[in-house]
């Protein structure tokens, strides 16, 4: 258990009478870097707001390591880019809770500078929101979930509104992250973020921890997550049926 | 309760009540904007009238049942809209006319000459006692203290409640007591222009400072100069040329914004 950030026994989540996970079991380590996938609508998201606290199961045993802080990068689309807020503060807003009052102002200052430069936010740090590109907020957003160097880092769909080539550089702003901190990155494009992750786990209902992050049909359709061939572009590639 | 307070002279009253109305209304009114709650603070304002009106019934102060109901009316939406125990939009709706309802009820039923309603319904900013000033000051000084101690939290909050939540930041403490604090604001600034126009004092200063700045903190500050502009201008206005301070102030908002727009335009600020 030394090694372990959480655990989900025999979970199960329901929104009244509706059952949406069933028997869910799922380790997460320190070195962990997830692929989370599955089609809409099978729960990727509500097993997510469950690991953060957000939905209490109705059965089953969940553990937290004592002391766990976990960086939280929503999605895009729920964000509102009126809002008068620069990406300075759109950072500094990552020593929220847990880190705001401990860590010292110079510290906190050093460690914001630091990312910044580190994304490539230097210039624009003084911005509202708004008058950023998807790829430049997605990194802001990013940079405030890791900002107070979290254990545990979990990103839903990041993919949704950035373009091939800054996918790529966020992923391997990914790789990177994943010395200092394990990382569940929830996805619907099993192609691109294969590559990346260590291992999958397909939830459909419920959930397979596939320890490998090179998963063929066969296999993910036994898991109850087939997938389609289809071309984004003109590069083919794989994503989930139904996505 | 209020003898203590000194009498302040008729010819700066509305001033003075200008100035503190402005620092409530500009700073609420920011947050409000920020955080797309306008329509939340028209119920809010209307549900109000209810308690006006049960005010008037009992033999309150008109303004102490305006209070109760304005709190409550502010924790009852955030609450359902917690739960999720109906759609936000409908359950706002529903308060705002229940509260109307229930105004106009009670003041048919109250015994006696029916009173005065109009200064609550579309303000009198001349006829506002001490004592309200006195509250006024209390509630600029509370929210002044407050937004200087907790400015960040409560920006941050406002901006992303998901991550805020999963940082196990206290988010539904700060919502609660915001809540509570435009209930407030809303109350205490009803006799300055009136139940039917206050919520314009929450969002023409506020979407002027827009024009001009896209950050949250000049914002704040503008909203409260440029809301003391407005009333102070409206009620200068109001005077020379003879027509109700209220209606007068909200016009002469309009007018700025409308400039502001065009400045903005022409020189692209």
């Amino acid at each position: 258990m030394s090694n372990t950030l959480i655990e989900l026994q025999d979970i199960g989540i329901a929104y009244g009478e509706q059952v949406v996970l069933e028997n869910i079991n799922f380790r997460i380590v320190n070195e962990d870097f997830i692929g989370v996938i599955g089609p809409n609508g099978s729960g990727k998201t509500s097993l997510i707001r469950t690991i953060l606290g957000e939905i209490v199961p109705f059965t089953g045993n969940m553990y937290h390591a004592p002391q766990l802080s976990i960086g939280y990068l929503p999605q895009v689309n729920h964000m509102d880019t009126k809002f008068p807020i620069t990406v300075e503060e759109v950072v500094d807003a990552g020593f929220l809770g847990a880190g705001y009052n401990t860590a010292g102002k110079k510290n906190k200052k050093e460690k914001l500078d630091h990312l910044l430069s580190e994304f490539r936010l230097q210039d624009f740090r003084k911005r509202q929101i708004g008058t950023l590109s998807g790829g430049q907020l997605q990194k802001t957003l990013l940079a405030r979930a890791v900002v107070s160097s979290p254990g545990l880092l979990i990103l839903d769909e990041p993919d949704t509104y950035i373009d091939n080539e800054f996918e790529h550089e966020l992923y391997n702003h990914l790789v990177k992250l994943n010395k200092q901190m394990a990382i569940i990155l929830v996805s619907h494009d099993l192609g691109m973020i294969s590559s990346y992750v260590k291992t999958i786990a397909c939830v459909n209902k419920t959930l397979h921890h596939h320890h490998s992050h090179e998963i063929n049909e066969e296999l993910l359709k036994a898991y109850n997550c087939p997938i389609d061939i289809i071309t984004h572009g003109t590069v083919p590639h794989r994503v989930l049926k139904n996505h | 309760m209020t003898e203590f307070l000194p009498h302040i002279p008729i010819e700066i009253k509305p001033y003075i009540t200008a100035v503190l109305a402005s620092l409530s209304c500009g700073i609420i009114g920011t947050y409000i904007v920020i955080r797309r709650l306008v329509f939340i603070s028209g119920g809010i304002t209307h549900a109000s009238f209810g308690g006006i009106g049960i005010g008037y019934y009992l033999g309150w102060h008109p303004l102490a049942g305006a209070l109760v109901a304005a709190v409550l009316s502010a924790l009852g939406i955030e609450y359902t809209t917690r739960k999720g125990a109906m759609r936000n939009d409908s359950a706002i709706a529903i308060m705002w006319s229940l509260g109307m309802a229930i105004g106009i009820i009670f003041v048919y039923l109250t015994p006696g000459r029916p009173p005065n309603l109009m200064s609550y319904l579309f303000g009198s900013i001349l006829v506002v006692s001490e004592a309200e000033l006195f509250f006024l000051l209390l509630l600029d000084i509370v929210l002044i203290t407050t937004f200087l101690v907790f400015y960040k939290p409560v920006i941050y909050v406002a901006f992303d409640r998901d991550f805020a939540k999963s940082r196990k930041y206290p988010v539904a403490l700060i919502d609660y007591v915001m809540m509570v604090f435009i209930a407030l604001t809303i109350v205490l600034n009803i006799r300055i222009v009136g139940i039917i126009l206050v919520i314009s004092l929450f969002t023409i200063p506020q979407n002027i400072a827009n024009l001009f700045t896209l950050r949250n903190k000049p914002m704040f500050i503008f909203s409260v100069l440029i809301s003391m502009a407005g009333t102070g201008m409206g009620i200068v206005l109001a005077g020379i040329i003879d027509v109700p301070t209220g209606a007068t102030i909200i016009l002469f908002l309009v007018a700025m914004y409308l400039l502001s727009r065009l400045l903005n335009r022409v020189f692209k600020i």
